[in-house]
């Protein structure tokens, strides 16, 4: 006899997009544990053949609203790889910059109103705006210091579209970008700020069996360029993703999961970069992380949370770097001279590795695209982060491991809007 | 100085708050400032602060008629916030919920109006007449609240939580 126990829990509070995790248990063990992603696909792959190549960046930027700009930097990077094009050195910077604000705002809101909740024991970010008011206001105000970089050079911070294949539509004076200075002088203290704070959380003890991959670059902290390479010595060029990366469906979901060929599930995100690229973060920001007390590489999926905090201070310290540094290119951007042709691009969102590839015609119209966002990449192994001390979390009451459950998956700020493609947990008990 | 404040995306149905706002700014009421707003967020909070009452107007889908015309004190708004929290889509509630646990003052009124189904049809063809009914009904109610409580903030009155 199948005995079911449906608890209809709204899991994943504070995640993106719509799914549920079923459990199955048998005897006592857990036979399946999967995420089941019931957000309805979004066709963008197929509605963007036959598309110029000059539209795509924004119509790529509305595949979501809090990392548009992953979406249109992986485009143009693909694009114009494809089309052979050479980029300004300015323009390249500016686009460092444009990351940088995204990841200062997606980072800053993750911390403070999504995750930090569950290391204050609050359910939601009202209740720990309560209890600790000055850093809620502070992740505010470090959001807004990013979007302020995004308003700069995208025009707007939500569904931005200043990007363009071949560098900007239009590209900032020199004193537009002084202007974001002063900002970035405040948020750097608050960024210094919440790095401590992340840093004397008390962190669940969890260790993980994964295999992290990022983008690794010779020289810099990876956004935009630089090779693939993972924890377990993986190391190939991104044009190479389908030699070594496979894109699969599972049952009940929406969502294509992603493994590594033979090895299988491998994590994307802040926690990943920072550990394969902890010396890329320059002596003084080095020095800063260890004098908070923290250690990377991590293989704890809470110090996730830390890592951000990190990518936070590290993007403010760069932003300041860049806009110090700047010059206006001649031009805003690269004239668009298409050609037939097929490349790809993967550059560092702020949930991890966003993969894309175009195949374009003669006359620059698209024939067709690959779009692998970090939260597919990174489903497999939440599930197997998941079942990892599952039964032990079942035997709490329902309310308790749901909220365990949600923490968990908390630590990979999955965006699975994104990916499709408030969680319901289900346990089949036989 | 009361601010008024609009909001929605730019299409169909779903810009009624947005276009009541534009049509109050080109004769905007006395004391009174207009914003569009797009999809705040919670970058709402943030025009909350330093005015002492802002009338928000919102595309509302709570179930009534198209065109159905909302009239509530902030703080009730705030209460309807859920526990569900994202970063992509923090509705008003929320936004509002947040402000107050962080210690705003929640003064001022929310006009919503009732809007149906999203289409790609009336993305095309502009307002449906029962939200056109609703949002010039909206956009009156706005200009009568603005003329009601610019005199009791001019005056430093204490308005009732009720009220505003």
């Amino acid at each position: 006899m199948t005995k079911t126990r449906s608890l209809a829990i709204d899991l994943l509070a504070r995640v993106e997009g719509e799914g549920a995790l079923r459990v199955t248990i048998e005897r006592g063990q857990i036979v399946e544990l999967r995420l089941k992603i019931f957000e309805p696909p979004r066709f963008f792959e197929a509605f963007l053949r036959g598309r110029d190549a000059a539209e795509v960046p924004d119509l790529v930027a509305r595949i979501c609203g809090i990392c548009p700009i992953a979406y249109q930097m992986s485009a143009v990077h693909a694009l114009e790889r494809s089309f052979g094009m050479a980029i300004d050195p300015q323009v390249r910077a500016l686009r460092r910059l444009y990351y940088c604000g995204e990841w200062i705002e997606s980072h800053a809101l993750h911390v403070h109103l999504l995750a930090a909740p569950d290391f204050f024991g609050c359910e939601s970010a009202m209740e720990l705006a309560r209890k600790d008011r000055a850093a809620v206001e502070r992740g505010l105000r470090l959001k807004q210091a990013g979007n302020a970089i995004i308003t700069a050079l995208g025009g707007r911070s939500v569904h931005p579209v200043g990007a363009a294949v071949g560098g900007f539509w239009r590209t900032p004076h020199t004193r537009e970008l002084a202007l974001l200075r002063e900002s970035l002088l405040h948020a750097r203290e608050d960024a210094a700020a919440c790095l401590r704070w992340t840093a004397g959380l008390a962190l669940p003890d969890r260790v993980l069996d994964a295999e992290f991959v990022s983008l690794r670059h010779p020289a810099e902290y990876p956004m935009n360029e630089g090779r693939l390479v993972s924890s377990r010595g993986l190391d190939c060029a991104v044009e190479r993703f389908d030699e070594f990366f496979e894109e699969y469906q599972v049952r009940d979901s929406n969502a294509l999961h992603a493994r590594i060929k033979g090895r299988g599930a491998y994590f994307v995100g802040p926690l990943a970069r920072l550990n394969l690229n902890v010396d890329r973060l320059g002596p003084e920001l080095a020095s800063a992380v260890e004098d908070a007390g923290v250690r990377f590489p991590s293989t704890n999926p809470y110090a996730s949370i830390v890592a951000r905090a990190v990518e936070i201070l590290y993007s403010v310290e760069e932003a300041l770097r860049i806009i110090a540094a700047y010059e206006p290119p001649p031009t805003p951007k690269s004239p668009l001279v298409p050609r037939a042709g097929r490349a790809a691009a993967v550059t560092e969102a702020p949930r991890g590795s966003l993969y894309q590839s175009y195949e374009t015609d003669a006359q620059g119209l698209v024939r067709s695209v690959r779009i692998v966002p970090p939260t597919s990449q990174n489903l497999a192994q939440i599930e197997s982060d998941l079942a990892m001390g599952a039964a032990e979390t079942l035997r709490r009451p329902s309310r308790q491991a749901a909220l365990a459950f949600e923490r968990l998956i908390r630590n990979y700020d999955p965006c699975i809007s994104c990916s499709t493609h408030s969680l319901r947990l289900e346990v089949v008990e036989r | 100085m009361i601010r008024i404040i609009g909001i929605g995306s730019p299409f169909g149905d779903d810009a009624a708050g947005l276009e009541a706002a534009r049509r109050i700014a080109e004769d905007p009421p006395a004391e009174s400032e207009v914003v569009l707003a797009d999809r705040p967020g919670i970058a709402l909070i943030d025009l909350l602060r330093d005015v002492p009452i802002v009338v928000v107007i919102d595309a509302v889908r709570s179930g009534h008629a198209p065109g159905t015309v909302h009239d509530l004190a902030l703080g009730e708004v705030a209460r309807l916030a859920g526990r569900r929290f994202t970063s992509h889509d923090a509705s008003l509630p929320e936004a509002l919920a947040l402000a107050e646990a962080l210690g705003h003052a929640l003064r001022g009124r929310f006009l919503g109006v009732e809007i149906g189904e999203p289409s790609v049809e009336n993305v095309a063809a502009g307002f449906t007449v029962a939200v056109e009914n609703g949002l010039r009904e909206v956009t009156a109610r706005a200009r009568r609240w603005a003329a009601f409580l610019a005199p009791q903030v001019r005056l430093g009155k204490t308005l009732s939580p009720r009220l505003a």
